[in-house]
C-alpha cells in the first residue's frame, strides 16, 4: 500500500466520532413548552419515557452527516499522503563495534526496530545496509527486508575498544550514496559528520570492574595484583572470589565510592598455571572476570662463543633473563654471540656478531652516530658513540643499516626467512659502546624479537584484541585456535593458516587462548583493559532519527489528489447537517 | 383569561372602529324574527311588495288590491314583506387556547367584540354564549346581550369565565339556548379533537344560517420547536415529554393543515361560512386575507 499518514496525531480527531455519539446518545434536558394542539401530536410519535437521561441513539440524518463530517476532519488531520512511484530510499545502519555496547544489547534489541520501523514506509522501497564500526568488517546485511536486518543484529557482538569510526562511515556512505540516511547506533553522543543521524541506546550504569592486571614473581612466588574501578556515580558493593582448578574461594566484600579504585592481591597457588578473579556481576560483563596464567616466556639457548668480545659482559647480561638457557658449542642454540673477521662467510644462525680488533690504540671514529628508523633501535640515542677507524662489512643489499658513524654503517641487521644476525662492524673493545644504555636496549630488543620468532612453549595474559605475536612452523602440521570463554567454559575451535598466525588477535571476551600446532604451542588469558569502553556513566539515550523519516516521508511521496474532494464533500455534510437541524419549511399545497 | 378592563375598553374602541368600516355580511338571508328594520322571510308591512292571495274575510281590508277588483270583481290580497330584526346568536369560545399566545388573546377579544357591534350597528337582536367546554356538571354557559358585553361583563359572568374547566374538549353547545332563525356565528379556534359534523350540524341545522371565525397564531401553524421537550396542554394541563425533530415537525404541520382541511370540507358541505383570521396582522389585513374574500365579511361603503 502506497499510503501514508504524515500526521499520525491526526489519530485524536476520531475521538470526535465519539462525541457526536455521545451528544446524539444523551438527551438534553426538556424545555417546557406549553401549548394548544397537544392533540395533534399525541398520534404521531412514541413519548420518551420519563426521568431518563441516556436514551437509545436514534438515526436520524443529522447523526450521520456529523458523524461523516468527523471521520472526513479526521481523514484531512492525519494528512495522507501517497508514495511516489518507484520511488527508493537507501538507509545505512552503522554499528558501534566499542565494547560498551554490550551492556546495552537488550536496549539495541528492544529500541532500535521501532526506529528503523519509521522507515519502511519512507518510499515505495527500501534499501537497507547493516554495518559496524570495525574497520576490518564486513557488511552484515544488505537487502531489502527489514526484518532479516533486524536478525543479522541479533547475531552481532560488539567487540572493539575505544576507535575511530569515520572509515566505517565512509564505507557506508560509499557503499549507499550521497542521497542516503545514515544512522549510527551508539551507547552515548557522538560527534558524528554532516548527513549521519544519531541512535544512541545506552543509559547511564554504575560499572564496577577490573582495569589491569600485573603478574611478578617475588620470594619465589608468583603474586598478581588486579585493580579495581567504580566507574559509577554512587557507592558500589560487589562480591569477590577466586576460581582454580574449578574450585571456588569463600567470596569477599568491597565497597568502592565514585570513581574509587582498589587493588586485589594475591598468590598463585603452587603447582597451578590458572585462576580466574572474579567480580559479582553487572551489566557490563566484559570486565568482571579476569582469566590468568602463569606467565611462562619461550626457552631461549644462548651460546657463547670463546672469540665473543666481552664473554664476561654478554653472562652478566644474560643471567638477568627469564628462560634463557647459555649452553655450550656442542649444543644447538637459538642466538650465538661471537666474533667475526668480515671476510669470512658469515654463519647461518642467530647471532650478535663483533668484527676483531684491528688495531690496537689505533685512531677512533668520532663523527656523528645516527640511528636509523627502525624499530631495533627507535628512541635510541647514540650520541657519543666512538669505535674504530676500520670498518671492514659492506651490507649487502637486503641488510638494514641500523647505526651509522661518521657516515660509515656503524651497526647493520642482516635478516632472512630462517635467521637474524646483529652485525656490529666494530670491535667493542675498541669501542665505548658498552657504555652507551642505546646498546644494551639494543642487545636486549634484539634477544627478544628472537625469542619472539622462536616455535615454543609460552603463556602470557593478553588484553582483548591485542596482536599474539604468534610464532609457528611454516613447515608443519596444522594450526588450531580454541577459545575457551571464562565463566560458561564454552568451546570455539578454528584454524588458521602460518601465513595469518603473525596476524592472530586475542578474542574480544574473558577467555583463554590456546594455540596447538601438533602438540599445544601457547596458552594465554584474555581479559578487558579498556578502562575507557568500562565507563557507562555518559551512557545515553538519544533518537537523532525522529524527524529524519518523517521528512523523507514527505519527499517521496505526493499530496493527496483528492483533497479538494474532502473538503467538498465536509462542506456538504455540515450544510445539510444544519438544514436538518435547523427548522424547516411548510410542505408544499398545505393550505392553513 | 380575562383581560384588563382597561384593554377590554381600548378593544371596544378599536373594534368600533373597524365595524364602522367592515361589516358582518348579513344582507342576503332570508331573515325572520321581530320587528326591525330588516326585509324578512314573512310577510309584514313593510313597503316592499311579496305576493297576492285571494281575499279571505277577516283579512285587514287595507291590503286588498283594488286595482285588480275593478279588472276582475273578485278581492285579492296584497303582501309586503315584513320587517323584522335579525338575530344574531354570537358563540364565543372561551377556552384556554383561545387565549394560549397574547396575539391570539387579543385577537379572539376583537372578534368577540367586532362581531358584536357589527351585528348590532346592523340592528340585529345579538346575543352572546360563552359555552363551558369542561367535563358534564362543570358549570352553567355565561349568556349576555350586547349591552351586557359593551358595559362590562358582569363580575358573575367573569368568575365563570374565569373558571379553570377546560378538558381540551369541543365546547358544550347543545347547553345554549340558541334562538330559531338566527345566524349562529361561531368565534372558536377548533383547537379540539374529534369530528366537525355534530358542531357543524347543531350551529347550521333547519333554518339557521351559521358562519365561523377561527383565530389563530403563528405559534401552533408553524412552531420553533425542536429537541427534547416537555409539552404541557393549556386546557388539560396534560404534560407529554418529546423528543421533537425535523421528522416530527412535518407530521406535525400535516397534521394540523389536515384538521382544518375537514373543518373547511365540513362546512363547505354544510353551507357554513368558514374563516380563518390571523393573529398576527391588524384586524382589517386579517379580514381581508381571508374572511373578506369568502364574503363573511364586508365592506360597509
Amino acid at each position: 500500500m502506497r499510503l501514508i499518514l504524515a500526521n499520525t496525531a491526526g489519530y485524536w480527531a476520531l475521538g470526535a466520532l465519539l462525541v457526536v455519539l455521545a451528544i446524539h446518545l444523551f438527551q438534553q434536558q426538556a424545555k417546557r413548552v406549553t401549548i394548544s394542539t397537544l392533540f395533534l401530536i399525541e398520534h404521531n410519535s412514541p413519548v420518551d419515557a420519563d426521568g431518563r437521561a441516556i436514551d437509545w441513539i436514534r438515526a436520524s440524518v443529522p447523526l450521520f452527516l456529523q458523524l461523516l463530517a468527523a471521520a472526513i476532519i479526521a481523514w484531512l488531520l492525519l494528512e495522507p499522503r501517497w508514495l511516489s512511484i518507484n520511488s527508493t530510499q537507501y538507509v545505512a545502519v552503522v554499528l558501534d563495534s566499542s565494547l560498551s555496547m554490550s551492556a546495552f544489547r537488550d536496549r539495541v534489541s528492544e529500541l532500535l526496530p521501532p526506529a528503523l520501523g519509521k522507515f519502511e514506509r519512507t518510499a515505495e522501497k527500501v534499501e537497507w545496509l547493516l554495518t559496524d564500526s570495525n574497520p576490518q568488517g564486513k557488511i552484515l546485511y544488505q537487502g531489502e527486508s527489514l526484518p532479516q536486518l533486524l536478525a543479522a543484529i541479533e547475531s552481532w557482538q560488539p567487540s572493539l575498544g575505544s576507535h575511530d569510526i569515520a572509515p566505517a562511515l565512509r564505507e557506508a556512505r560509499s557503499a549507499t550514496g550521497q542521497d542516503a540516511t545514515m544512522i549510527f547506533v551508539s551507547d552515548k553522543m557522538q560527534k558524528l559528520p554532516t548527513g549521519v543521524s544519531l541512535f544512541a541506546v545506552g543509559e547511564p550504569l554504575d560499572n564496577v570492574g577490573f582495569t589491569g592486571v600485573n603478574i611478578a614473581a617475588a620470594d619465589g612466588q608468583l603474586e598478581w595484583e588486579a585493580m579495581v574501578v567504580n566507574h559509577g556515580a554512587s557507592l558500589q558493593n560487589r562480591r569477590w572470589h577466586l576460581e582454580i582448578a574449578g574450585q571456588q574461594t569463600a567470596a569477599r566484600e568491597i565497597s568502592l565510592n565514585a570513581g574509587q579504585a582498589e587493588t586485589l592481591r594475591g598468590v598463585f597457588p603452587a603447582g597451578a598455571t590458572e585462576m580466574q578473579v572474579v567480580l559479582s556481576g553487572d551489566r557490563f560483563e566484559s570486565d568482571d572476570r579476569l582469566p590468568l596464567v602463569s606467565p611462562q616466556k619461550k626457552q631461549l639457548r644462548i651460546r657463547i662463543a670463546v672469540d665473543a668480545p666481552m664473554p664476561e659482559f654478554f653472562k652478566r647480561f644474560y643471567s638477568i633473563y627469564d628462560e634463557l638457557q647459555t649452553v655450550g658449542a656442542l649444543h644447538a642454540s637459538d642466538l650465538v654471540v661471537r666474533s667475526i673477521s668480515g671476510s669470512e662467510k658469515m654463519p647461518e644462525e642467530n647471532g650478535i656478531y663483533f668484527t676483531y680488533r684491528r688495531q690496537e690504540g689505533g685512531p677512533r671514529r668520532r663523527g656523528a652516530a645516527v640511528g636509523a628508523n627502525h624499530p631495533l633501535v627507535e628512541g635510541l640515542s647514540w650520541y657519543g658513540l666512538t669505535a674504530g677507524s676500520l670498518f671492514p662489512l659492506r651490507p649487502a643489499a637486503d641488510d638494514s643499516t641500523l647505526v651509522w658513524l661518521d657516515g660509515e654503517p656503524a651497526v647493520i641487521l642482516r635478516q632472512s626467512a630462517e635467521h637474524r644476525q646483529l652485525l656490529f662492524n666494530f670491535s667493542p673493545l675498541e669501542s665505548n659502546v658498552r657504555r652507551l644504555p642505546a646498546f644494551v636496549i639494543l642487545l636486549h630488543r634484539f634477544t627478544e624479537e628472537i625469542r619472539a620468532r622462536k616455535t615454543g612453549q609460552r603463556r602470557t595474559n593478553l588484553e582483548f584484541n591485542q596482536t599474539v605475536g604468534l610464532s609457528v612452523d611454516p613447515e608443519g602440521p596444522e594450526i588450531a585456535a580454541i577459545i575457551t570463554e571464562a565463566g560458561s567454559g564454552k568451546i570455539t575451535q578454528g584454524s588458521l593458516s602460518a601465513r595469518d598466525a603473525p596476524f592472530l588477535r586475542a578474542p574480544a571476551m574473558p577467555s583463554y587462548l590456546t594455540i596447538k600446532q601438533g602438540e599445544e604451542l601457547e596458552r594465554h588469558g584474555v581479559h578487558f583493559a579498556d578502562a575507557r569502553e568500562a565507563n557507562l556513566s555518559g551512557a545515553v539515550f538519544h533518537d537523532g532519527t525522529a524527524d529524519a523519516a518523517a521528512r523523507l516521508s514527505l519527499e517521496n511521496s505526493e499530496e493527496d489528489a483528492l483533497f479538494p474532494l474532502w473538503l467538498t464533500l465536509l462542506a456538504a455534510a455540515l450544510l445539510f447537517s444544519w438544514h436538518y437541524i435547523g427548522r424547516g419549511k411548510m410542505p408544499e399545497g398545505v393550505r392553513l | 383569561m380575562l383581560p384588563p378592563r382597561t384593554e377590554l375598553l381600548e378593544i371596544e374602541a378599536r373594534t368600533r372602529t373597524i365595524a364602522g368600516q367592515l361589516r358582518l355580511a348579513l344582507r342576503d338571508t332570508a331573515w325572520q324574527g321581530r320587528s326591525g328594520g330588516w326585509l324578512g322571510a314573512g310577510t309584514g308591512n313593510s313597503l316592499e311588495f311579496q305576493d297576492h292571495r285571494p281575499y279571505f274575510p277577516g283579512d285587514n281590508p287595507r291590503y286588498i288590491n283594488w286595482s285588480a277588483y275593478a279588472r276582475t270583481d273578485h278581492y285579492s290580497m296584497k303582501l309586503y314583506r315584513e320587517e323584522v330584526s335579525p338575530k344574531v346568536d354570537l358563540i364565543f369560545d372561551s377556552s384556554a387556547s383561545m387565549f394560549f399566545a397574547p396575539g391570539k388573546a387579543q385577537r379572539s377579544w376583537e372578534l368577540l367584540f367586532f362581531c358584536a357591534q357589527s351585528a348590532g350597528f346592523s340592528g340585529c337582536s345579538v346575543r352572546i354564549f360563552f359555552p363551558r367546554t369542561g367535563a358534564a356538571g362543570a358549570g352553567q354557559p355565561v349568556e349576555m346581550g350586547l349591552d351586557g358585553l359593551l358595559g362590562g361583563i358582569p363580575d358573575t359572568a367573569a368568575a365563570n369565565l374565569l373558571a379553570d374547566s377546560s378538558s381540551g374538549g369541543p365546547p358544550e353547545l347543545t347547553a345554549l339556548r340558541l334562538r330559531y332563525g338566527s345566524l349562529r356565528l361561531l368565534v372558536s379556534d377548533l383547537l379540539f379533537p374529534g369530528s366537525p359534523q355534530p358542531i357543524i350540524h347543531f350551529i347550521s341545522g333547519g333554518r339557521n344560517r351559521a358562519m365561523l371565525l377561527v383565530p389563530y397564531c403563528a405559534e401552533e401553524c408553524d412552531p420553533p420547536w425542536y429537541g427534547n421537550t416537555t409539552f404541557i396542554d393549556c386546557e388539560s394541563k396534560k404534560e407529554r415529554r418529546q423528543l421533537v425533530h425535523s421528522g416530527l415537525l412535518e407530521q406535525y404541520r400535516r397534521s394540523y393543515a389536515r384538521h382544518f382541511d375537514l373543518w373547511t370540507a365540513a362546512c363547505a358541505g354544510a353551507a357554513v361560512g368558514f374563516a380563518r383570521v390571523d393573529s398576527a396582522p391588524a384586524l382589517t389585513d386579517a379580514f381581508t386575507a381571508d374572511a373578506l374574500k369568502k364574503g363573511l365579511i364586508e365592506s360597509c361603503v
